[in-house]
């Protein structure tokens, strides 16, 4: 009785660790195929990062065509980053939402041009 | 003493220096403020604990950082600009760190206080113009060693770099400081009485 | 005829100048003071200690079956008040799905926002 009382406690202290992160395997099938870039790096993921990534996969059904396959397009980018990177990188989006429409436009302007003409 | 006597003896006694190093880093009074304010606040809610020696320390680094802080939001206000030399190459190497803010050439009077001796005053006002042209790291190193009397060890825990970092910073300071007061008639050497 | 100053000088005439502000800063300055007094972290084991005593966890009255869970819960919230930091915090990361599908559906690209 009371050594399963202290291996729940012990087991709450190691929650912090990702002791209780979920296993690729727990993935529904739809959710592996949406994550398939992360396959082979899930488990090294914290269980913090592993939930956004499921509310990701989550949120792919209710994304029209267009925008499925943008993230798609991005997903491997993304999964290689740091946690730190992605932390900073949420930030950067979160300032860059704030600015007025008008640089925001002049900003995506300037960047479809660079891909229309690339590298010269 | 208890553990809230240490450490409102601490900030009465940095609260002054901690506005004048706000105010030379960013030059408005009522951000020096709030730049004060929200350190000392994060000091009491974080370290609020902690040993009264380990003070100054903290309470520099956290005031360096929410300087930056400061600095960061206001270039987010300008944000599509940095965005824009981080996607193309060739700006890669023009990023503009606000911690490299350079030389400003004014000597804005609201900075001293008017006071009847007048040559002290001079002597401040000469005194402050040349800190406020200084690279604001080497200011900063300048005055968390020379003014707040932090250690090395503690100058570069506050800024956040090595204790090489702190020594280059502090003697690029002192040189550069000696050079502009110079100019002025004023001789600054480095032996203390 | 120049003016020779040394480092204690220096600090002199900047102590001066910090003594020299307004009293409205002045008076800022110390309701800041305040204001950052009020919200102090300190260790409050005593309280939980109380709690945990007014419960029969611990203390000379404990019931025989708390044993473990005080030793467990003890441990536990050692760890947590040592390390200063609650339970609550020792996960903070919120579901970040959201801003994630912003960013990996945008028309700019995602290195765009990678130091």
């Amino acid at each position: 009785m009371s050594r399963k009382l202290s291996l729940t406690f012990a087991a709450l202290l190691l929650a912090p660790m990702g002791v209780f992160a979920a296993p690729w395997s727990s993935l529904s099938a739809d959710q592996q195929q949406v994550l398939a870039p992360l396959s082979t790096t899930w488990n090294t993921l914290p269980e913090s990062e592993q939930q956004s990534f499921v509310g990701i996969a989550k949120g792919y059904a209710k994304l029209t065509p267009e925008k499925q396959q943008r993230l798609q397009e991005q997903l491997e980018t993304w999964g290689k980053l740091t946690t730190e990177q992605r932390h900073r990188a949420r930030e950067k989006f979160t300032a860059f939402s704030k600015v007025p429409e008008e640089k925001r436009e002049a900003v995506k302007q300037m960047v479809r041009e660079q891909q229309a003409a690339p590298a010269k | 003493m208890s553990s809230r006597e240490q450490l409102s003896d601490f900030l009465a006694s940095v609260e002054r220096r901690a506005y004048k190093h706000a105010m030379f880093a960013v030059r408005d009074e009522a951000a020096a403020l709030d730049i004060v304010q929200d350190a000392m606040m994060k000091l009491a809610e974080r370290y609020g604990d902690k040993p009264a020696e380990e003070f100054p320390m903290l309470f520099h680094r956290i005031l360096q950082n929410t300087i930056m802080d400061h600095f960061r939001r206001q270039k987010v206000r300008n944000s599509w600009f940095s965005l824009f030399s981080s996607f193309t190459p060739q700006h890669a190497d023009e990023e503009f760190d606000p911690l490299d803010v350079l030389e400003d050439n004014e000597s804005p009077s609201h900075v001293l206080q008017p006071d009847a001796d007048l040559q002290q005053n001079q002597i401040l006002a000469s005194i402050e113009a040349a800190l406020l042209r200084l690279p604001a790291r080497q200011r900063e190193a300048f005055l968390l060693r020379y003014w707040d009397g932090l250690d090395t060890a503690e100058t570069a825990s506050a800024m956040g770099c090595s204790e090489g970092s702190v020594k280059t910073h502090c003697s690029r300071a002192t040189h550069a400081l000696a050079e502009t007061l110079k100019q002025k008639g004023i001789d600054l050497s480095w032996e203390s009485n | 005829m120049g003016i020779k100053l040394n480092i204690n000088d220096v600090r002199r005439l900047l102590d001066r100048s910090a003594s020299d502000l307004n009293a409205t800063t002045v008076d800022k300055l110390q309701a800041s003071r305040r204001a950052a007094l009020q919200h102090q972290q300190t260790k409050q084991p005593t309280l939980v200690h109380a709690w945990l005593a007014e419960h029969g966890v611990i203390g000379h009255h404990a019931s025989h079956q708390h044993k473990a869970l005080n030793w467990g819960l003890a441990t536990f919230l050692a760890v947590a008040l040592v390390g200063g930091i609650s339970y609550w915090q020792i996960t903070p990361e919120r579901d970040h799905s959201t801003i994630d599908i912003a960013i990996l559906t945008d028309e700019l690209p995602v290195h765009m926002y990678v130091d």
